[in-house]
């Protein structure tokens, strides 16, 4: 994970407007002088692009923004300051209309966030967060030009793209909304990150003083307490009212957001205290908090030394990884245990928590696995209940596991817990031991004390069990390419031929599928060989539908310094909800590959459907009525064209679909996105 | 059971390729019909167009079908997410000529005939 940049109190920037582009082109030309004036400075801002650190700002009182210049404190009048403030009502106290500041809190806001290592800032813009807005691309950009402002068309596509991002990027995106109607928009977006355990940084423009609104759809777009709206799926919101706690509070945030279990935060941010004046002046600008490294909770020492007899004693142990790894050094660790105890693993598909390939991994086999499990050792398992328990078409349940089975958890979820919204799933009522930790953080203390406790005699038998799943593995990877087998030819393109097209193209290149897999039935898991934790991310988090196709997006953008290739297996019905995010990848030139599994409907309700109406013994003929995407066909190459985005397709032969990827993927090469739509069977 | 035109022109259209040396009446039924009450009656959105298996969402019901005793057991009684077909959504006329049609299906290629999916095809070059 990149550090954050630490911006100290006397490297912050510091100008007037025409001040910082001199210093700009200053920088960019004699970057040698400054680093010899400043070389603890550059080696701390290289990593985050910062061309040209200026002047000192010096700490301020910390009290709240004045908006009234009469009361401001004494200008330095070296300073540029053009016009007078325009003489104001009784009744009101409107924006201030000068025409030049030397900094404004947007600055400010700008330094903080750099300061956080936050790289780009992802809006459909609004003019209640345009003070920030402005001073991304008017400041921030021109300072530091690895810093970049994101058009989206959407909202939601700008939550979703900032979700995708920190799964590869590790660290929160920025990205700015409406107080209301920005933050409804965004609002299922946020739900999907925080169901998902991703840190997301979020700020909206909030019209805190009423007086000073300038019109109707001012008040239109001002809430009292905006947060509210998203309050119970977000990890902590804060109001600042002044510079100096919005210094703080957007520490906080991003260190909130940033311990585990991680999760959106948000700011409302005053629209008049991102426009208005430093108060006093940019030399009084506020100190800039430092940003602690953050240590994750891990579990207990006795619990661990439990949970470690537990499996050590154990004969047919079973390790299940849901949002297990949460950095690539989750992966590793997750292999090490797996291979001290020979145990097999078992991964939800909700992150990359292990080698697709491994001998270990037995995910295919999680529910013969489970019924014959003396422990279970559950990592982050997102919904416990229905891991432990097996529930028949009725409603009936039963433990999934045979009498006298061990479960344990560590779920970092159940030390920030939430009522409301219900993520947490159905309570599991017979776990023995449950460790409110972060998994990841447990996992080395965890290994040390298996190797610690087993005996020297069991490796013989260790040994057996891990040439009986080794084996195991490899009959499914068998069974896995006969079943791919079926329907190869056939048109509507079988799934997974579409899959495996796609891998024949990519693999023996540095890939990361960003789009979710379980509307392939997770194939790629199957079929694909994969060690690396950015080659899967994972999906929504709350299943909320129109993530795919922006959040992939932001993956696409996290990967691109890389040099990585990105593919999107994105459906045709989360495409369609918000397709804007064609143009804002075409704008933008963001390498993806977007493969469009296009089988003309919303599948999942029309098989819905069919269950409800066939119980009513009504005939099904008709449950396709609201569920299709047909009649008329959309021709998802021309739209993505139309915005930019080099198109394919509609592909109906299998036979073509090989050199339309490659065509593709020559674009996507080239550094430019591309769109292929593969008319598919549903599953 | 009524089958709508336009949805089942659309979806005939699919199967270009499927279609091609399908026998029209087989021992079971007719196999033109139970192709069409198959694509008409929705088996086709979990078990592919010609029964070659949806993945998570069904199996695969063809080349080699079930015994036709068993099929209609998991139609009237199924188990799992299957939607149940009593005999008024699907009379057992239906259900022998859908059986005709899936007995039809001809073998396709297997893996080893596949280049694609030959072991050392699926092993990955990353980085």
């Amino acid at each position: 994970m990149a550090a954050p940049v630490d911006l100290k109190e006397g490297e912050r920037l510091h100008h007037g407007r025409g001040l910082a582009r001199r210093q700009f082109l200053k920088g960019a030309a004699l970057g040698g002088v400054a680093a010899v004036a400043a070389p603890a400075t550059l080696a701390q801002t290289e990593e985050a692009g910062v061309v040209a650190p200026a002047a000192s700002g010096q700490p301020d009182s910390g009290t709240a923004r004045q908006p009234d210049s009469s009361t401001a404190p004494a200008r330095n009048t070296n300073e540029p300051r053009a016009a007078t403030p325009h003489p104001r009502s009784e009744e009101a106290t409107p924006r201030d209309e000068s025409l030049t500041y030397s900094s404004c809190g947007g600055d400010y806001m700008v330094d903080v966030l750099r300061s956080l290592g936050i790289e780009y800032f992802a809006a459909t813009p609004g003019n209640t967060f345009m003070g920030i807005h402005e001073a991304v691309v008017n400041y921030g950009m021109l300072t530091q030009p690895n810093l970049r402002f994101i058009t989206t068309m959407h909202e939601e596509a700008s939550v979703a793209m900032a979700h995708g991002y920190a799964k590869i990027a590790g660290k929160p995106m920025a990205c700015m909304m409406h107080t209301a109607v920005g933050l409804q928009h965004g609002a299922m977006a946020i739900y999907n990150a925080y169901a998902d355990r991703v840190p997301i940084f979020m700020m909206v423009g909030a019209s805190i003083d009423a007086t000073r609104r300038a019109n109707a759809v001012d008040w239109l777009h001002a809430a009292t307490d905006g947060p509210a709206m998203v309050r119970d799926f977000t990890k902590w919101d804060d109001t600042p009212g002044s510079l100096r706690h919005f210094g703080e509070s957007a520490v906080r945030a991003y260190k909130f957001s940033m311990t585990p279990p991680y999760g959106p935060t948000l700011l409302a941010v005053d629209t008049l205290m991102q426009e208005d004046e430093i108060p006093g002046g940019a030399r009084a600008a506020p100190p800039i908090p430092k940003l602690p490294r953050v240590a994750p909770p891990a579990g207990e020492e006795g619990a661990v030394k439990e949970a470690a007899r537990l499996l050590v004693s154990a004969e047919r142990p079973v390790i299940y990884a849901d949002r297990a790894a949460r950095t690539p050094e989750g992966l590793q660790l997750l292999v090490q245990l797996a291979e001290v105890l020979q145990a097999p693993v078992c991964d939800s598909n909700n992150r990359m928590n292990f080698p697709w390939r491994h001998p270990l991994n037995q995910s295919r086999r999680l529910r013969a696995l489970l019924g014959e499990a003396d422990v279970v050792l559950a990592l982050e398992p997102g919904d416990p209940f229905s891991l432990f328990t097996a529930t028949d078409r009725h409603g009936n349940t039963r433990s999934a596991l045979a009498a006298g089975a061990h479960r344990i958890t560590i779920s970092s979820v159940e030390l920030t817990p939430k009522g409301n919204y219900q993520d947490l799933q159905r309570f599991a009522s017979e776990i023995d031991l449950a460790m409110a930790a972060d998994a990841e953080a447990t996992l080395p203390m965890l290994i040390e004390e298996v190797k610690r406790q087993m005996p020297a005699g069991r490796k013989a038998a260790l040994d057996a069990r891990g040439r009986a799943l080794a084996d195991a593995h490899r009959q499914e990877m068998e069974a896995a390419r006969e079943s791919a087998a079926d329907g190869w030819d056939d048109s509507p393109i079988s799934v997974p031929r579409m899959c495996m097209e796609v891998y024949e193209q990519i693999k023996g290149e540095d890939w990361s599928l960003v789009s979710g897999a379980a509307f392939q039935s997770h194939l790629p898991q199957a079929l694909w060989t994969a060690d690396k934790h950015y080659q899967y991310i994972g999906a929504q988090g709350a299943a909320g539908i129109g993530y795919m196709a922006p959040a992939t997006l932001g993956a696409a953008l996290a990967n691109q310094k890389h040099g990585r290739l990105s593919v999107s297996i994105v459906g045709d019905g989360d495409l369609m909800f918000g397709p804007g995010i064609l143009w804002s990848a075409a704008h933008e030139r963001i390498p993806l590959l977007y493969v469009v599994h296009n089988n003309r409907a919303y599948h999942m309700e029309i098989m819905q459907m069919q269950v409800i109406a066939n119980r009513r013994q009504r005939g099904i003929d008709r449950v396709h009525i609201g569920c299709r995407i047909e009649d008329p066909n959309i021709n998802y190459a021309a739209m993505a064209k139309s915005m930019g985005v080099y198109g394919e397709g509609p592909i109906e032969n299998p036979r073509d679909l090989g050199p339309a990827l490659k065509r593709a993927l020559a674009v996507v090469r080239k550094g430019e996105p591309a769109l292929v739509d593969v008319v598919s069977q549903g599953r | 059971m009524t089958v709508r035109a336009p949805l089942l022109t659309a979806l005939s259209a699919t199967l270009v390729l499927a279609s091609a040396a399908l026998p029209a009446v087989d021992k079971f039924g007719d196999v033109a019909r139970g192709k069409q009450l198959y694509m008409a009656t929705g088996c086709y959105q979990c078990h592919g167009t010609r029964g070659e298996g949806g993945g998570n969402a069904g199996p695969r019901l063809a080349p080699t079908p079930l015994p036709l005793e068993a099929l209609k057991l998991q139609l009237r009684r199924p188990r799992g997410r299957m939607p149940v077909y009593t005999a008024m959504v699907m009379p057992d006329k239906d259900v022998a000529d859908i059986y005709a049609y899936l007995s039809s299906v001809p073998k396709g290629r297997t893996a080893a005939e596949i280049p694609m999916l030959k072991p050392q095809s699926t092993r990955s070059g990353s980085k």
